[in-house]
């Protein structure tokens, strides 16, 4: 069960660093972490042979959910650098207490 | 013809997608109108499909992940009408982007991954798919490329992402503890052994699914991407995928959170989860959509409290899923329509600066827009005689005839209130003096509007606008003489 | 066609259409308001021709009730129905209105607020022909209600002048309180019957008790009283004429202050068995008739003399309706409006020609208005009774009739008659005779303007040999022609025109030299024997009063409070909600957690705090 543990951890660094880092890169990584924990959860809990029994889902399809979990989080990633890449350009900022652009103004 | 195949069942989305890849390779080319025309038309055929279907009895479970049947198509019909719908309404905004035909290729595939959303039962799909729109609601968002927009978009992007997480969680923990399944039949079963563990993966995939329809606490993407995005872009994020996202909402909540409902010590009461989420996001949308001066932005607040009102659904039960379906539906071709307004504001050299204030003058200027402009706020509302007002009835009417007195309540007053903002823009468009940021005059040289690159479409916002206020005022007046059953009964008796 | 008269609902729907249409899209060119007005017109006069003609053809159009709520049947339902009444009464405002549609392109040309002319003026088709076509009083009552709000809307159409918002404030406020009766009726038929439409109610009216029967029709005669400007709720109508002439023309002449009249037709039963009822009915419609004919006589703005004669008119209407024939009382409401209509478009001609409304600066106007001369003679011929014109046929059997039923009512009628005659003589040969007192050149004023009052003049003539099918279209009680009758009356009239003419031959001196006579009197008269004041005294000062303190009490104190209490709290909660929005992502999510947070803690704690609410049980 050390994986749920593992798994645990990874997520709360991500959310923590999610909600703490300023840096926008810094940010991303961190949702990419808690992204990346939740499917070592799901690949790690279908790899327990107590599921197997019950006549569940085919853990190999889990697995490959997995991967394409990963995929996807990399391609959204991407989507997400290459957003910040057009902010930083044009305007420089990259820090999410600068992006605040676009809020109600009291 | 075996109507069972595969093919012919997904033949709507797959006209969508193809549409969307045809728009891909044509903008290669930099054929962007031809690119959009083309997922116009896809959309269109799609949705006249969908609707061919929907009057058949076609019912297909696909590899245990996808269960369609006749109401799912007229689910489709909606989507992809609406889908069409906004295409058009943005149409000429798309025309001048640099990648635009790339663009009507996002919303096609947007349309039809909601599509696909609604007639999933399995969460691994449903996982795949909500991470599809999602990525796709980004590039939307930011496909107009003013500085606002890229930052809305990686807003919703960090949010939209967290919220993935959450939903990949939950169907972690839904697998592993809730009886080793993705399906979410077999889930609901399971809930039972483990009611806590059952509670927390319902709120890790309500959050994800809270996100995408925009209800409070998981909203505040909605007023920047309203604001942010190009009118086409925000109809279509803020519209098909809602439809599709409230659709796979019922399933779970009927079928994974619903089993334990009944028994007092329960931790996993749906009915009270979505109550609270309902009334909290009547009160905040109406309350935040009062004070907004830009109208983009009032859109975006009043999508929340809309979504309010069909949580309201959600909190009833089973029952009211063709009334959420109605309601939803009407909502997002208001929506349309105001968005179609205001994408033919900006079309052409406008200095509208997207403000509701200026917006004054319109209905001198341009008497078709502003007509438009009022049918979509009165229904957005829920005046009588416009669509709005059945959408509202067929759910608070059941709300109230099932006991829910409170929700009914909380519903109607919050309509009620919504008329200080919605009327407001009307009062503007009618009522007040152009000042000096004001909408200029349709242009005076049909040259000059040949000039600029793809701008000979100039009309087209204004066109869908018209037709989307046009078919509000037809549901809105027809139920009256037909009453109001037909109209709901189009989408069956639920998922 | 057939179509058109089974599904009479259409008159309403066209025109309330059209109203939105002008209002939304009626800016978007000079010509597009004015048409649309004319499309409604059409469609009202279009419905009631094929209902006139299917009732021709001995076939009931259809009707139905509109269940527009999935509720009980019969509740609060509103349907359609159409006779010959209907069809009759469709046809005069559809053909009227079409010509005030039409002169008002002309008249209204250069007004600034044409667009809300044109919808109001289409909406009060859609409201007047709700009025007409709705099966039962539910549906009657929400017409009567909005053709109220577009009257009073239209009078104060040239908001600057004091004089037109004053008036229109009157006038809703006089007619409303006619409508209270109207309303009380309603309710009390209502409770007693169970039902409000026409043809439930004639299935049970001869269960109820006669003095149950006897008040319903003295509140309903009071609404028609109010709407009709009868004696003692006229006063609005005079004043109302400053709103604008085609709008009198229509809504003021025409169309709108006919209303009581038909709504008596309509619910006739009731009167049948309300002997009572008809008295008062028989009582008020001569004393106005005669009251507000001689005030007819002093006035000297043209459209005052045409409303006091208006109010004379429906004295005679009311009169017939008491005197028990309801098909002439109609009858002489389809003569009068072509009639009347016609003369306030002439009147409306001749004032946008010399630029004034005191006929005692008109005159000799005859030449370079010829039209509207001739047209305004036909109209002036009608309303004096002079055989062989329209006017003359249905006052002859109002005459008769009233005579053979109460011969000292019938004494006044006849006298009534020679007044008319005298006051149409006076302004005819002041307007368009004698020697030039303005220094206007006079002029026709345009196709729009001068060809509907000669189209006008058409029925104002002819209508009297069609008295016969049309009373029987309706199916009522048709009332022959009586020789000694016509004979008196027409010696009468002429009596009349040629005092008429030869007291004011010579121009306006003549009123001049009365004045001087007369001295109290003739002011008293031409202050509508001031009444005015009395009946504001006594009756609008105290329900304005009434109002008032309401307002006050209930409205500002408890109400205003209220809702600006609710608005400036949400405002409040508005202005610090938009700073949880302040722009950072990171509060964005940490709000989702704490959402999250509070609903699983109310999760788990539910089924205490459950238990917490429901008292422990």
């Amino acid at each position: 069960m050390n994986f749920v543990l593992v798994a645990s951890i990874l997520f709360g660094l991500g959310l923590y660093g999610v909600l703490s880092r300023r840096d926008v890169i810094a940010v991303l990584a961190s949702v990419e972490l808690m992204l990346g924990a939740a499917t070592v959860m799901l690949v790690g809990l279908a790899g327990l042979p107590s599921l197997s029994s019950q006549g569940g889902a085919d853990p190999g399809t889990i697995e490959a959910t997995g991967l394409l979990l990963l995929v996807m989080a990399a391609a959204a990633a991407a989507v997400g650098l290459a957003l910040l890449v057009a902010i930083a350009r044009s305007t420089g900022r990259t820090r999410t207490d600068e992006l605040t652009d676009v809020r109600d103004r009291p | 013809m075996n109507v069972e195949a595969w093919w012919f069942v997904l033949s709507p989305v797959t006209i969508a997608f193809a549409g969307g890849v045809a728009a891909l390779i044509l903008d290669g080319w930099d054929r962007r109108v031809v690119a959009i025309v083309v997922t116009i038309i896809s959309a269109l055929v799609a949705a006249g499909a969908s609707a061919w279907l929907a009057s058949g009895s076609t019912s297909f479970v696909l590899a245990d992940v996808l269960l369609i049947d006749p109401t799912i198509y007229a689910v489709w019909a909606l989507i992809f009408g609406l889908s069409a719908l906004s295409t058009l309404g943005g149409a000429v905004r798309m025309s001048r982007l640099p990648a635009g035909g790339g663009v009507s290729a996002l919303v096609a595939f947007l349309s039809a991954g909601s599509a696909l959303i609604s007639a999933s039962v399995d969460l691994l799909l449903i996982v795949i798919l909500i991470e599809v729109l999602a990525v796709v609601g980004y590039g939307l968002t930011a496909s107009i490329r003013t500085s606002g927009a890229k930052e809305a978009a990686l807003k919703y992007f960090i949010q939209g992402s967290v919220a993935t997480g959450l939903f990949v969680l939950g169907l972690a923990l839904a697998f592993g503890l809730l009886g080793g399944s993705t399906e979410i039949a077999a889930l609901g079963e399971g809930t039972a052994q483990a009611p806590v563990v059952a509670l927390i993966v319902s709120l890790l995939i309500l959050s994800a699914f809270a996100l995408k329809l925009g209800a409070f606490p998981f909203h505040s993407w909605a007023p920047d991407v309203y604001q942010g995005a190009h009118p086409a872009g925000a109809s279509l994020i803020v519209v098909v995928p809602k439809i599709g996202a409230l659709s796979a909402m019922f399933l779970i909540a009927e079928v994974l959170m619903r089993p334990l409902e009944g028994s007092q010590t329960a931790p996993l009461q749906p009915t009270l989860l979505f109550s609270v989420l309902a009334i909290a996001s009547i009160i905040f949308g109406n309350l935040g959509a009062l004070r907004q001066s830009d109208f983009g932005r009032m859109l975006g607040y009043s999508a929340v409290a809309q979504a309010g009102y069909a949580l309201i659904a959600l909190a009833v039960g089973l029952i009211t899923y063709p009334g959420a379906m109605l309601l939803m539906t009407v909502y997002g071709l208001a929506a349309s329509t105001a968005f179609a307004v205001a994408g033919a504001l900006r079309a052409g050299h406008s200095s509208w600066d997207g403000s509701i204030r200026g917006m004054s003058g319109l209905a001198a200027s341009r008497p078709w827009l502003a007509a438009s402009l009022a049918v979509s706020m009165l229904s957005l509302t829920g005046i009588p005689l416009f669509a709005g007002f059945w959408g509202k009835l067929s759910v608070f009417g059941l709300a109230a005839a099932e006991g829910f007195i409170f929700l009914t309540v909380a519903g109607v007053l919050g309509s009620v209130f919504s008329f200080a903002y919605y009327g407001a823009v009307i009062r503007t468009v009618y009522f007040d003096q152009p000042s000096d940021t004001r909408v200029p005059d349709t242009p005076t040289s049909p040259t000059e509007a040949l000039t600029d690159t793809g701008v000979r479409y100039r009309a087209l916002p204004g066109v869908a606008s018209v037709v989307g206020a046009g078919v509000l005022v037809i549901i809105g007046v027809v139920p009256l003489f037909i009453g109001l059953t037909p109209l709901v009964r189009f989408f069956g008796i639920g998922g | 066609m057939m179509w058109l008269a089974d599904n009479a609902w259409v008159a309403v729907a066209l025109p309330a259409l059209f109203a939105l249409l002008v209002a939304l899209v009626g800016r978007a060119d000079r010509l597009v308001a004015p048409l649309l007005g004319i499309g409604s017109a059409a469609s009202v006069l279009l419905s009631g021709i094929a209902v006139l003609l299917t009732v021709a053809e001995g076939r009931t159009p259809a009707a139905a009730t509109i269940r527009w709520l999935p509720s009980e049947e019969g509740i609060l339902a509103i349907g359609w129905s159409a006779d010959g009444l209907v069809g009759s009464m469709l046809v005069v405002v559809g053909f009227v209105s079409l010509m005030v549609m039409v002169y008002s392109a002309g008249y209204m040309a250069a007004d600034e607020g044409r667009v809300r002319y044109y919808a109001l003026l289409s909406l009060f088709l859609a409201a007047m022909s709700l009025v007409v076509v709705s099966d039962g009083l539910l549906g009657l009552f929400i017409g009567w209600e909005l053709m109220g709000v577009c009257s009073y809307l239209l009078i104060g159409h040239w908001t600057i002048k004091p004089a037109a918002a004053a008036a229109a404030k009157k006038a809703f406020l006089v007619t409303r309180v006619g409508d209270v009766g109207l309303l009380a009726g309603i309710v009390l038929l209502w409770s007693h019957a169970g039902a409000l439409d026409y043809e439930s109610l004639a299935a049970v009216i001869d269960t109820l008790s006669p003095d149950i029967l006897t008040t319903v029709a003295l509140l309903l005669a009071v609404g028609a009283i109010g709407k009709s400007a009868q004696f003692p709720l006229h006063i609005w109508l005079p004043d109302a004429m400053e709103g604008p002439t085609p709008v009198s023309a229509l809504i003021h002449a025409a169309t709108m202050v006919a209303a009581g009249v038909f709504l008596i037709a309509r619910t006739w039963p009731i009167y049948e068995l309300a002997p009572l009822a008809t008295y008062v009915l028989l009582g008020i419609g001569v004393a106005t008739a005669l009251g507000a004919a001689l005030v007819a006589c002093v006035q000297t703005d043209i459209k005052r003399v045409l409303a006091f004669s208006t109010i004379s008119q429906l004295g005679f209407m009311f009169a017939a309706l008491g005197a028990g024939y309801w098909g002439v009382a109609m009858f002489h409401l389809v003569t009068h409006a072509a009639f009347k209509s016609l003369l306030f478009l002439a009147a409306g001609s001749v004032i946008h020609s010399s630029g004034t409304q005191d006929l005692r600066k008109m005159g000799g106007l005859r030449k370079g208005m010829q039209f509207t001369f001739e047209a305004w003679t036909f109209g002036a011929l009608a309303l004096a009774g002079i055989f062989p014109t329209s006017g003359f046929f249905s006052k002859d059997k109002i005459l008769y009739i009233v005579t053979s039923e109460n011969l000292p009512a019938g004494a006044l009628l006849f006298l009534t008659t020679a007044i008319t005659a005298y006051y149409v003589a006076r302004v005819t040969v002041l307007v368009f005779f004698g020697p030039r007192n303005s220094r206007k050149k006079p002029h026709e004023t345009g196709l729009a303007m001068s060809i509907p009052p000669l189209i006008l003049a058409i029925p104002a003539v002819g209508l009297g040999y069609l008295a016969k099918p049309s009373i029987e279209l309706m199916a009522a009680e048709y009332v022959g022609f009586d020789l000694p009758v016509a004979l008196i009356a027409t010696g009468v009239a002429l009596l009349g025109v040629a005092i008429g003419v030869f007291l004011h031959r010579s121009g306006p001196s003549a009123d001049i030299a009365f004045e001087r006579r007369l001295g109290g009197v003739w002011g008293w008269i031409q202050a509508g024997y001031r009444l005015d004041s009395v009946v504001q005294k006594s009756v609008s000062r105290p329900s304005l009063g009434l109002a008032r303190a309401a307002y006050r009490h209930i409205d500002r104190d408890l109400v205003d409070r209220a809702v600006i209490g609710v608005g400036s709290t949400a405002n409040f909660l508005g202005e610090r909600l938009r700073r949880l929005q302040n722009g950072d992502t990171q509060w964005y999510i940490s709000m989702g957690f704490i959402g999250l947070i509070v609903l699983y803690s109310l999760s788990v704690s539910w089924d205490r705090i459950h238990v917490w609410l429901t008292g422990g049980g």
